[in-house]
């Protein structure tokens, strides 16, 4: 080729090779600094127009703050579809610009080639060779040097699973029956949930200064709001502070402390959330099956203990979002384990644990917000039925499989605390600041149309549950009225205000009705068609839990200390 | 013939023979029809991955609107923002953040909602909003005429309730309606 | 099975216009044939470049390949399905039965080796996008010393290692995640993806196709394949005259030299290394398959099981505050945390055992390579190495032989030679 031709083509085309590759770079900053702002995030996820919108909240009429979030919305749009446009387009110029590039420097280059001179290379050396090769190993032993070192640092990065359960055991299993479920206190106003206890006594009268009609009263070492449950000779308590939850045996003849059993699920203990001061770290009621205790605290740990003290299981459920803190006591159905943990609209649900064990059984998502009511476990047409309350259903589940049986709307309360309660053969449920429904709890699906039986808006607790003996249904609200009703028709038989607040749900017994104030105060009225009251005493402290009943008398928790009251009949 | 070349040929066969029967292993399952990747919009969380994860700079995932679903309200919850300061097109009144859900006035109380769909971006604000107060028509689909159908779907691997599998490309969508499929 | 849902707003009852209720568009597949027509496309890749390289011996021809082919296997259908993705589907395929493979990734993923079982790596001459863009951008080679270059070959095989254990546990793809290419044909891609495909790039305009070298896992199967191949790219057309001219023309360093000058002499110390590294090699698999297990555990955090399960128990034992979506929308749903925690612990074992295969797999490969560098081969002629030649064709014209067959000048030698 002549000469000067070879090297205009050699200059021109280096001279396109440089123009394009300047080009490429220019363009490749520009949609680098572009893809920085993230083209659709920018878009969707401005934290400035979040702001604004809440500004605009809070002074709707505004009308320049609207300007500002128009032209700003305009803006971030025409931004990000320029962005999407300019990186699409620019790609491809970038593209055609490096094609270019490459072209005209390979032209070039194929233009200024040099011929190989392999004398001038020197002869080869077979010893360098060798060297070569050596270098070559040792580099390769390195790089598994390198990935050894890699796999060993990875080693300590190891992903951290919980253990595998322990297998089930095989228990015999002992279901109580009937008569040894209602001889016993098990759960949170007794075995059924009514608050009803015959035969028993409610002594009348008691002195906790001078100790007449008061069998023992012992300190309890950790502060709860949960109430006391007896099987047998023994009493069970929970309670809890920051750093520890534990359940409590007395025995119920002296009041003694007979173990104090602090629970730890395995891994970290998952630490309190925020509670408020009316619902303390212990609110949920213990539940017992005759050979463990089972217990639920704020932190979400569910324990099984038996009864000489011992940890069975404990796992975590959490972590709760309970503005005021968990407060549903555990319910049981022969070794099906129930806990109800309504936090939320998405995040409400029905557990059931297998008993001995600790694992799920099954589990049922529940359309319903936070609540602090009580599942009870009751039998309706000889079929076991779980019987929940949450805002805004009652429903009833085959406590078996979890499968939901009815629903009847009607609570709208945001803060639903009363439990519902079986009498008269209706499913008594109460909507604080509404009404009470009587629900007969046969049908499928939703049945809020036809099975409600009467409903009545005199006299709605707020947090304490109803009561009933079957034959008289009593409602206590929150500021301290007393109705007496029927449980089958809904009519008021009477009412009394006692004035005062109530949080502690009221107990039937001996013929006798009893409920405690915030304050300590006990009241304790006729069980019968007319109002007369027959006592009224002093506790001496604080109470929020409710009262277990026995044969002879009532254990009461107080803030401090746990009491056994009986009926003093002038010996002591 | 060399040492060489036999031991070559033998290997070479050898070789054949193993690729022979990986192909065979893996052949019975084969499948002749193609599958495309898609979204299950029961399993939709609306999260707003589908508009960033896509390896598409415009993501393949758009709303669709399933009409006989909706309710054609008034105060449509997918459309407007929570508490409203109007019940109008302003745009401090608009969840879409690039306007592509359109309102229009059909009969009193019923208004339509449509999708403009080169401009909506995949981020389900009205998703959410139709699903947790509305009926839930409004859903995600990846629409198959812009989806490269990759390998492996980069939004499939961030999805994090796992809503996105491959189905038939026989029957590419998954659209909502009255009835659900379980 | 179909479960009506209740709507919380009741369907419009359109009284006075009669509006019709609209259907959503569904824009629909491309059809199926265009898949066999890849298939088609690249068998006749495949058969052309065979020719082109091995008979016709024309590197022009094999560039205007690489061009096609980057134009159709790259920009047009963006890179995917790929060859060296197909590993992954075919390994997923072969460990869980429920798994398909389309025929297509089939026959992307077999075709290319059977071909280069005879041909040599005629795929990588200009059938593969990625391989031919790299040879495109090639303009100054600087040769990489041989330590670096036979280490650093390594990569490819420890990576064709992991592609397999994350495909076969269902932790994902990764060559797909991390292909550096793909985002270039794609024109979009994430940001640091883009980057490294430009950096690689910029690497390869200096170095000669680093991602083929030292990266690429199909790479390694087809080394594999070619280095007993039937045919395979003769750098002279006729017999080697020992010129030398052709020595330093690859850019890739394929090219071996002939011992004919310089004999190798056996010395009883390279016998002595050739024993240690026998013994060593059992010793390397053991090491690597204890290492791997060890490793397996971290392994396992990939797949999105793991991954949630392990969140959750952080999130139960109150080492992180939040919940992620992911957690959420799991504890919002009904399935148990045993039976996740179950399926994670599974998943974890899986791994654990992968990873011990994978590092017996790296143990065995750094044991062969150590092996066959203690080796040194007599050879009478210069030749392009079976496994690395890349049939890029540029040592043709530097042979003078192959000038003669062209019938062009062949240059003089230079008037002077240098010791």
């Amino acid at each position: 080729m002549n000469p000067r031709n070879q090297i205009f083509l050699t200059q021109s085309s280096l001279a396109v090779a440089i123009a394009s590759g300047v080009f490429v770079l220019l363009m490749g900053g520009l949609l680098l600094f572009s893809q920085i702002h993230g083209k659709v995030a920018g878009l969707t996820q401005s934290t400035q127009l979040v702001r604004l919108h809440e500004e605009l909240r809070q002074h709707p009429r505004d009308e320049t703050l609207k300007q500002h979030i128009r032209q700003l919305d305009l803006e971030l749009r025409q931004k990000s579809f320029t962005d999407l446009r300019l990186s699409h387009n620019g790609a491809r110029a970038m593209i055609v610009a490096s094609a270019l590039f490459l072209a005209s420097a390979q032209f070039a280059r194929s233009l200024r080639r040099k011929l190989p001179a392999p004398l001038t290379w020197g002869p080869r050396r077979p010893a360098e060779e060798i060297r070569t090769s050596r270098n070559a190993q040792y580099a390769v032993a390195t790089v598994f040097g390198v990935v050894a070192a890699a796999a060993v640092g990875l080693a300590s990065h190891a992903v951290q699973l919980p253990p595998p359960p322990l297998p089930m055991q095989a228990v015999a299993v002992h279901f109580p029956a009937v008569a040894e479920l209602r001889e016993n206190w098990p759960a949170f106003r007794g075995f059924d949930g009514s608050g009803y206890r015959e035969p028993s006594t409610l002594p009348a009268t008691w002195n906790v200064a001078s100790g007449q009609g008061v069998r023992w009263k012992t300190e309890v070492p950790l502060p709860g709001m949960s109430s006391p449950i007896r099987w047998g000779n023994d009493l069970f308590l929970t309670g809890a502070n920051a750093q520890t939850n534990a359940v409590f045996k007395f025995d119920a003849a002296t009041g003694k402390l007979v173990w104090s059993a602090a629970l730890h699920a395995p891994g970290t203990r998952m630490p309190n959330p925020s509670v408020s001061e009316d619902t303390s770290f212990a609110a949920p009621t213990p539940v017992t099956d005759g050979q463990r205790v089972y217990a639920i605290f704020a932190n979400a740990e569910v324990a099984a203990v038996d009864f000489s003290g011992k940890q069975i299981w404990c796992r975590n459920l959490g972590p709760l979002n309970n503005p005021y803190g968990h407060a549903s006591s555990l319910a049981i159905y022969q070794d099906h384990l129930l806990v109800q943990l309504d936090q939320g609209e998405t995040t409400s649900k029905l557990l059931a644990l297998n008993s001995s064990t600790g694992q799920e059984l099954w589990q049922t998502a529940r359309p319903i917000a936070c609540s602090w009511a009580s599942p009870i476990v009751t039998e309706v047409a000889g079929q076991p039925q779980l019987v929940t309350c949450g805002q805004p259903w009652v429903i009833g589940y085959n406590p078996v499989d979890g499968t939901e049986l009815w629903r009847v709307k009607g609570l709208d309360s945001s803060e639903l605390s009363p439990s519902p309660v079986y009498a008269g053969g209706k499913v008594i449920a109460c909507n604080p600041g509404g009404a009470v429904m009587a629900i007969r709890p046969d049908g499928q699906g939703d049945i809020t149309t036809n099975n409600v039986a009467w409903k009545t808006d005199s006299g709605v607790p707020s947090v304490a549950s109803p009561a009933s003996d079957g034959k008289r249904l009593y409602l206590l609200t929150g500021e301290g009225q007393l109705t007496c009703l029927d449980p089958e028709t809904g009519q008021v038989k009477w009412s009394h205000d006692f004035g005062d607040e109530f949080y502690s749900s009221p107990v039937i017994g001996g013929g006798r009705v009893l409920i405690v104030t915030r304050k300590g105060l006990a009241h304790i009225v006729e069980n019968a068609d007319q109002f007369r009251e027959l006592g009224k005493d002093e506790l001496g402290e604080d109470c929020n839990a409710t009262p277990a009943l026995d044969r002879q008398g009532l254990y009461l928790r107080g803030a401090k200390h746990l009491f056994y009251f009986v009926e003093d009949h002038g010996t002591q | 013939m060399n040492r060489r070349h036999f031991l070559s040929g033998g290997l070479r066969g050898s070789l054949l023979l193993a690729l022979g029967s990986v192909l065979g292993a893996v052949t019975g399952r084969a499948k002749a029809r193609t599958t495309v990747w898609q979204i299950d919009p029961w399993q939709c969380t609306a999260c707003g991955r589908c508009a960033t994860e896509c390896v598409l700079e415009l993501s393949a995932v758009k709303c669709v609107h399933s009409f006989d679903m909706c309710g054609y309200c008034q105060l449509c919850t997918g459309y407007f923002e929570p508490d409203p300061n109007r019940l109008n097109t302003a745009a401090e009144n608009q969840l879409c953040p690039t306007g592509a859900l359109q309102r229009s006035f059909i009969e009193e109380p019923y208004y339509e909602y449509t999708i403009n769909e080169p401009l909506c971006v995949g981020c389900a604000k009205c998703v959410k909003g139709c699903t947790m107060f509305g009926n839930g028509s409004l859903h995600l689909q990846i629409r198959q005429d812009r989806c490269l159908n990759c390998n492996e779907c980069a939004i499939a691997r961030a999805c994090p309730a796992d809503a996105i599998h491959r189905v038939s490309a026989l029957q590419p969508y998954q659209f909502k309606s009255r009835e659900r499929k379980t | 099975m179909s479960q009506a849902v209740a709507p919380r707003f009741p369907p419009p009852e359109f009284t006075e216009t009669s509006h019709v209720l609209p259907v959503p568009t569904a824009p629909g597949v491309p059809a199926v044939w265009f898949q066999y027509l890849d298939v088609a496309v690249l068998i006749a890749a495949l058969v052309f470049v065979s020719w082109l390289l091995l008979r016709r011996r024309s590197r022009a021809g094999v560039v205007a390949t690489g061009i096609f082919s980057i134009l159709y296997f790259g920009f047009w259908k963006k890179g995917c399905i790929c060859s060296i993705g197909s590993i992954q589907n075919i390994a997923q395929a072969l460990s869980d039965s429920s798994f398909g493979v389309p025929l297509t990734v089939l026959f992307f993923g077999f075709t290319p080796l059977i071909f280069a079982l005879f041909f040599g790596r005629v795929f990588c001459a200009a059938v593969c996008p990625h391989g031919a863009l790299q040879d495109l951008v090639l303009l100054k080679p600087i040769k990489v010393p041989a330590w670096l270059d036979h280490s650093l070959r390594m990569l490819a095989w420890i990576y064709l290692g992991l592609a397999v254990v994350f495909a076969v546990t269902g932790g994902g793809f990764i060559i797909c995640q991390y292909d550096p290419f793909v985002p270039l044909f794609r024109l979009s891609g994430s940001l640091t993806m883009v980057l490294l495909g430009v950096s690689l790039l910029v690497v390869g305009i200096f170095v000669g196709r680093p991602y083929c070298r030292f990266l690429c896992p199909y790479g390694v199967l087809l080394g594999l394949a070619s280095s007993v191949s039937k045919w395979r790219v003769r750098i002279t057309p006729d017999t080697c005259t020992q010129c030398r001219l052709c020595e330093e023309s690859c850019p890739f360093g394929a090219i071996e030299k002939s011992t004919v000058e310089a004999p190798v002499r056996p010395q009883a110390t390279d016998q002595r290394r050739l024993l240690l590294l026998l013994v060593l090699l059992p010793i390397l698999i053991a090491t690597g398959a204890g290492l791997g297990g060890m490793a397996g555990g971290a392994l396992a955090r990939k797949h999105r099981v793991v991954n949630l399960a392990e969140r959750l128990q952080l999130e139960n034992t109150g080492v992180v505050p939040d919940t992620t979506d992911a957690s959420a929308t799991f504890r919002a749903g009904t399935r148990s945390l045993e039976s996740l925690d179950a399926e994670a612990r599974a998943l974890r074992h899986r791994y654990t055992v992968a990873a011990r295969w994978c590092g017996a797999w790296i143990g065995l490969v750094v044991g062969l390579k150590l092996l066959s560098l203690a080796i040194l081969r007599k050879r009478p002629d210069y030749e392009a190495n079976q496994s690395r030649c890349l049939g890029c064709a540029r040592c043709y014209r530097y042979c003078p032989q192959e000038l003669q067959r062209l019938g062009l000048p062949v240059p003089a030698p230079p008037a002077t030679a240098v010791e």
